[in-house]
C-alpha cells in the first residue's frame, strides 16, 4: 500500500516538474518565449485565486468530475489493477471534459469537443488493442502482473508497436507534434486550446490539475511496457514525453483533419499492426 | 406449466383473434396492453418455475402441421391480392412442398413442439419485458400519430395486430424444438413486420419488398432442406440434427445463419434498414428490437451446437460477418443525426455482437445472452424516451436536444444514466469475459472490428450526452402535454433497467446452476468467470463497485455544494442563444473513401465466402 501511495503521490509531483523542465530548456533556446522559470505553477496559483467565468453550477461540475475520475485512474495504474479498469476511468474523464466544453454556448468550445470525440475514438482503439495484445502475450490484464512478466520477458519485444502506439496516444492527449488537434495551431500549452474555453477562474486550475494527472497516467502505463525496474522505466517513458515537448515546439501545425489521419496512422495502426503480428508468430 | 408455455405462444394469437371483436379506439389499447402485460407475467412464471417434460401439454401433432400450412397459405393469398407475384409464387412452393411431405412422409413432429431452456427463458423474458414496457408508450405515440390523419382505424388494428403477432412469433422462434416449428414462427414474424409496413404505406414500402422477398427466398430454402433433414435424422426435433449427418451439418449451419440473419435483416447496409425500419419511432424500435436483436439470437443459441463443431473456416467468416455487422451498426449510428436511426444502429451493433460471440464456446453464449438481454432493455428505454420526446416536441433530432436538462431534467437523466450504464456493460462485466474465452485467442480480426465498433457507439454516446448536458436556447415544453402515465413509466422502467444492467454478472451465476441440455458442451471455466475480481459485480463488493458508488457519492455531493452555493446567482448564458452546432463525427474521413462502400463489399464478399466454403464441404 505504502508503494501505491508513494507511486501515487510522485507521479503528481513529478509531472509539473516536467513541464518545469520544458518550460528551462525552452527559456534557454534562441528564439522561444521567454517566460518564468515557475510559469505552469504560477498560472495554477493564479486560477486558483480568480472566480469563474461562468457561475453556472454545471459547468463548474465537470471538472470537478474529471479531476476526481483522473485521480481514480492514477491511482488504479498507480496500483496495478486491470488495465479495463483504466481505460474506463480515463473514458469517464474525456466525458466529463467533453461535455463540460459542451455545456455552455461557446462555439469554439463545442467545436473543440466535437474533435475531443473523434480523437477519443483513437485513443480508446489504441488503449483497447493495447489491451487486447498484453492480455495475448501475457494472459492477464492486471498490471502487477504485467511488470513481473515484463521483468522476466522483454515484453517490449513482443509488444514494440503496442508501445509505440500508446505514446503517440499520449502525443494526442497531450496536442504534442503531429497530434495537436488545437484549433488556433499553436498551441503552447493547454490553456489555449479551445476545448477549456468555458471555464476560468477555479475551474480551470481544476482543469490544468486534471491534465496533469491524465500525462502521469499515461507516462506509468507506458512505463509498464519497459522492460527495466518500474522507477527507471517511469523515468524513461517521462524523458521520451520530454523530448516529444520540446520538439513539438518546432513541428509545424497542421489542419485537424490531417492531424485526424496521422492519428489513426500511428496511434491506431501501429497498436493493430502489433496485434495481428502476434498471431503469425 | 405447459399450458404457460403453450399460452405464451399461442396466447398472443388468440389475443388476436378477440381483438377483432373489440371495436377499434381506447378499449382496443387497453387490451392490447393487457395482452402485452400477460405475456411479460408468463415469462416470468416461466423463468422462476423450473422446467419439466413430464407435466407439458402437448397439442397433437396434426394442429401444428395444419397451422404450418394455413399460414403459408395466408401468405400466398395475401401477396396474390397485393400482386406480389414473386412472393406468391415463392409460398407456393413452400405450401406444396409442406403437403407432398406430411402426404408422404408423415412425418412425427418434436416431441415437446415447444419447450423453453434457460437460454431461451432470460431472453423470453428480456422481450417480454420490452414489449409489457414499450407498448403503452406505444401506444400513446400513434394515437397521436393517427390524430392527424384520415381513416386510421384499420391501421391502427393493423398495428395492434402486427404488435401480438411479433409475441407469439418472438416466442415461438425462442421456444421452437422443431425444424417446420421455426418454418412456422419465422413466417409469423414475416406476418407481423407485413402488418407494420402495411399500416405505414410510403415510398419504403415499395422498396421493402426486394427484402420480403429475399426473406422468402430463405424460408423456401429452407422448407425444402426439411425433407432432407427427415431423411437423414429420421425426425424433425432440432436436437436430432446432432446426429451423425456428415458434411452436410456445414449446409445445415449455414443455412440457419442466413435465416437468422436475413429474417431479421441484419446486413450491414444503411439503406436495407432505413428501407426495412422506415416507420414511425416507436414501432421501427418495437420491430428492431425483437426482430433484428432476439429472435436472430434466440435461434442461433437454439442451434449452437451444431456451431460449436463447425468448420473452422467457415466458423471464422461467421465470427467476421458478425463484427462487420457490429461496425456497419456503429458506423451508420455515427453519421445518423436522428435518434431513431442511431439507436438502430447501436441495435445493429449489439446483435453483431452477439452473432460473433455465440459461436464460440459455452462462456460466450452465456454472454451473449446476458448481455443482449441487458442492452436490449437499454436500448428499449431510450427508445422510449426518444418517442416521449418526439411526442412532446415533434422531434427526434438530436441536435435539437440542448438545454433538455433544464426543460425535462428527469428525462435528462433518466437518458444519460442508461447511455453511460449502456457504455460500461463491456467493461463491467463481459469484455472481461470476453477477452477470457477463446474468441480473443482466435479471431484477431474479430477482435480488431470489435473494438472499432465499441469505440464509435462510445464516441457516439460521448456526443448524445454532450447535447443532452449542454446549454442551449430556451424553449418551452408545457407540463399538460406530458401525460401521467409516461411519468410514472420511466422511473419504473429505468430502475428495471438499472437493475438489468449492474446485475448482469449475476446471469452467468444463474446459467451455471442450470442442467447442462443434451448435446451441449458444458462450460470450461465458468466458476472461473464468475469469480473474476476487480470489475463491477453486484451483489460481491468488490473493487468496482467501490469505485463506481464512491464516485457517484463524491460527484453527487460536490453538484449539491456547487448547486447550493450558485442558487441565487443568475447564469451568464441565459440570453445568449447558439450559434455553432454539432458536425459528424466522420467529417475528418477523406472524401475519396467512402466507408458505406467498404462495408457493402465487406459483407457481400463474407456472404459469397460462406456460402462458397460451405457448398465446397458437399464435395
Amino acid at each position: 500500500m505504502l508503494e501505491i501511495i508513494l507511486w501515487f503521490i510522485g507521479i503528481i509531483i513529478i509531472v509539473p516538474i516536467i513541464y518545469l523542465t520544458e518550460n528551462f530548456i525552452l527559456n534557454a533556446i534562441p528564439g522561444q518565449k521567454r517566460t518564468y522559470l515557475l510559469q505552469p505553477i504560477y498560472r495554477l496559483i493564479k486560477h486558483f485565486s480568480k472566480t469563474d467565468y461562468y457561475n453556472r453550477p454545471l459547468t463548474r461540475w465537470f471538472p470537478v468530475g474529471a479531476c476526481l475520475f483522473a485521480l481514480i485512474t492514477l491511482y488504479f495504474v498507480a496500483a496495478g489493477e486491470n488495465i479495463l479498469l483504466i481505460i474506463s476511468g480515463l473514458t469517464m474523464m474525456e466525458l466529463f471534459v467533453l461535455v463540460g466544453a459542451c455545456s455552455t454556448k461557446e462555439p469554439y468550445g463545442i467545436m473543440a469537443a466535437q474533435r475531443g470525440i473523434a480523437r477519443l475514438t483513437v485513443w480508446s482503439f489504441t488503449l483497447m488493442t493495447a489491451a487486447a495484445s498484453l492480455y495475448k502475450v501475457t494472459e492477464t490484464l492486471q498490471l502487477s502482473r504485467v511488470i513481473q512478466y515484463s521483468s522476466e520477458n522483454i515484453l517490449l519485444v513482443r509488444l514494440p508497436l503496442v508501445t509505440a502506439g500508446l505514446f503517440t496516444a499520449a502525443m494526442i492527449k497531450g496536442n504534442l507534434g503531429y497530434f495537436d488537434f488545437g484549433i488556433n495551431a499553436n498551441a503552447m500549452s493547454f490553456l489555449d486550446t479551445a476545448l477549456y474555453t468555458p471555464y476560468g477562474g477555479r475551474s480551470l486550475g481544476v482543469v490544468q490539475l486534471t491534465q496533469w494527472i491524465e500525462t502521469g497516467i499515461w507516462l506509468k502505463l507506458i512505463s509498464y511496457f519497459l522492460p527495466w525496474k518500474p522507477w527507471i522505466s517511469f523515468l524513461v517513458s517521462t524523458i521520451f514525453y520530454l523530448a516529444a515537448m520540446l520538439l513539438s515546439t518546432i513541428v509545424p501545425r497542421m489542419s485537424w483533419k490531417k492531424v485526424m489521419t496521422n492519428s489513426w496512422i500511428w496511434a491506431g495502426g501501429l497498436p493493430a499492426i502489433n496485434y495481428i503480428w502476434l498471431y503469425m508468430l | 406449466m405447459g399450458f404457460i408455455v403453450l399460452g405464451v405462444v399461442l396466447g398472443p394469437v388468440v389475443l388476436l383473434l378477440i381483438s377483432f371483436l373489440i371495436p377499434q379506439g381506447r378499449a382496443s389499447r387497453i387490451f392490447v396492453e393487457i395482452s402485452a402485460v400477460l405475456f411479460f407475467l408468463s415469462a416470468v412464471y416461466l423463468f422462476i418455475n423450473p422446467a419439466s417434460h413430464v407435466d407439458c401439454f402437448y397439442l397433437p401433432h396434426i394442429v401444428w402441421k395444419l397451422i404450418a400450412l394455413l399460414t403459408t397459405v395466408f401468405v400466398f393469398v395475401v401477396s396474390l391480392l397485393d400482386k406480389h407475384y414473386i412472393i406468391s409464387v415463392l409460398t407456393f412452393i413452400q405450401s406444396i412442398t409442406l403437403a407432398v411431405f406430411e402426404i408422404f412422409n408423415s412425418p412425427q413432429e418434436a416431441v415437446p413442439f415447444l419447450s423453453f431452456n434457460y437460454d431461451g427463458k432470460v431472453l423470453l423474458l428480456a422481450g417480454s419485458f420490452i414489449m409489457a414496457f414499450f407498448i403503452p408508450i406505444t401506444l400513446i405515440y400513434l394515437k397521436k400519430y393517427f390524430s392527424q390523419k384520415k381513416s386510421v382505424k384499420i391501421q391502427e388494428k393493423q398495428i395492434e395486430a402486427g404488435i401480438l403477432l411479433l409475441m407469439a412469433a418472438f416466442a415461438g422462434l425462442a421456444a421452437a424444438n422443431s425444424v417446420t416449428g421455426l418454418f412456422l414462427f419465422c413466417q409469423w414474424m414475416y406476418i407481423a413486420i407485413g402488418l407494420f409496413l402495411r399500416a405505414f404505406k410510403n415510398s419504403g414500402r415499395k422498396r421493402a419488398a426486394g427484402i420480403l422477398i429475399v426473406q422468402q427466398l430463405v424460408l423456401t430454402v429452407w422448407m425444402a432442406s426439411i425433407p432432407f433433414i427427415y431423411q437423414k435424422t429420421g425426425s424433425l426435433y432440432i436436437n436430432g440434427l446432432n446426429a451423425e449427418i456428415g458434411e452436410i451439418r456445414v449446409l445445415i449451419a449455414v443455412m440457419v445463419f442466413a435465416l437468422a440473419i436475413v429474417i431479421g435483416c441484419l446486413i450491414p447496409d444503411r439503406y436495407i434498414w432505413e428501407t426495412f425500419f422506415s416507420m414511425p419511432t416507436p414501432v421501427s424500435g418495437i420491430a428492431a428490437l425483437i426482430l433484428s436483436v432476439m429472435s436472430p439470437i434466440a435461434v442461433l443459441l437454439k442451434f449452437s451446437f451444431l456451431f460449436t463443431g463447425l468448420n473452422n473456416k467457415i466458423l471464422t467468416l461467421m465470427i467476421i460477418f458478425g463484427s462487420l455487422v457490429m461496425v456497419g451498426g456503429a458506423y451508420y449510428s455515427c453519421i445518423s443525426r436522428k435518434a431513431m436511426q442511431i439507436l438502430q444502429g447501436i441495435l445493429m451493433s449489439v446483435a453483431g455482437w452477439g452473432i460473433s460471440t455465440i459461436f464460440i464456446s459455452r462462456e460466450s453464449m452465456f454472454f451473449t445472452v446476458g448481455y443482449t438481454a441487458a442492452a436490449a432493455i437499454t436500448v428499449t428505454f431510450l427508445f422510449a424516451c426518444v418517442t416521449i420526446l418526439e411526442y412532446m416536441k415533434g422531434t427526434q433530432d438530436v441536435e435539437h436536444m440542448y438545454n433538455l436538462h433544464r426543460e425535462m431534467p428527469e428525462m435528462t437523466i433518466f437518458m444519460s444514466a442508461a447511455m453511460i450504464l449502456f457504455l460500461f456493460a463491456p467493461f463491467y462485466s463481459a469484455l472481461q469475459r470476453l477477452l477470457y474465452v477463446r474468441f480473443l485467442a482466435d479471431n484477431p480480426v474479430s477482435m480488431l472490428l470489435t473494438i472499432t465498433a465499441l469505440i464509435l457507439v462510445s464516441a457516439v454516446i460521448f456526443r448524445w450526452l454532450s447535447v443532452l448536458l449542454s446549454a442551449g436556447d430556451k424553449t418551452s415544453i408545457e407540463s399538460d402535454s406530458y401525460p401521467v402515465i409516461f411519468r410514472i413509466i420511466l422511473p419504473i422502467a429505468f430502475v428495471l433497467v438499472a437493475a438489468a444492467n449492474l446485475m448482469l454478472g449475476s446471469v452467468y451465476h444463474y446459467f451455471q446452476y442450470q442442467p447442462i441440455p443434451m448435446g451441449y458442451l458444458p462450460a470450461e471455466n465458468i466458476e472461473a468467470y464468475s469469480n473474476l475480481e476487480g470489475i463491477l459485480y453486484m451483489l460481491t463488493p468488490g473493487k468496482g463497485l467501490i469505485y463506481a458508488g464512491g464516485a457517484i457519492i463524491i460527484l453527487g455531493a460536490c453538484f449539491y455544494i456547487m448547486h447550493r452555493l450558485n442558487k441565487s446567482e443568475k447564469t451568464a448564458d441565459d440570453t445568449q442563444s447558439r450559434v455553432f452546432y454539432h458536425y459528424s463525427l466522420t467529417a475528418w474521413i477523406p472524401s475519396g473513401a467512402n466507408p458505406g462502400i467498404i462495408l457493402r463489399t465487406g459483407w457481400i464478399s463474407l456472404m459469397i465466402l460462406i456460402a462458397g466454403v460451405a457448398l465446397s464441404c458437399l464435395k
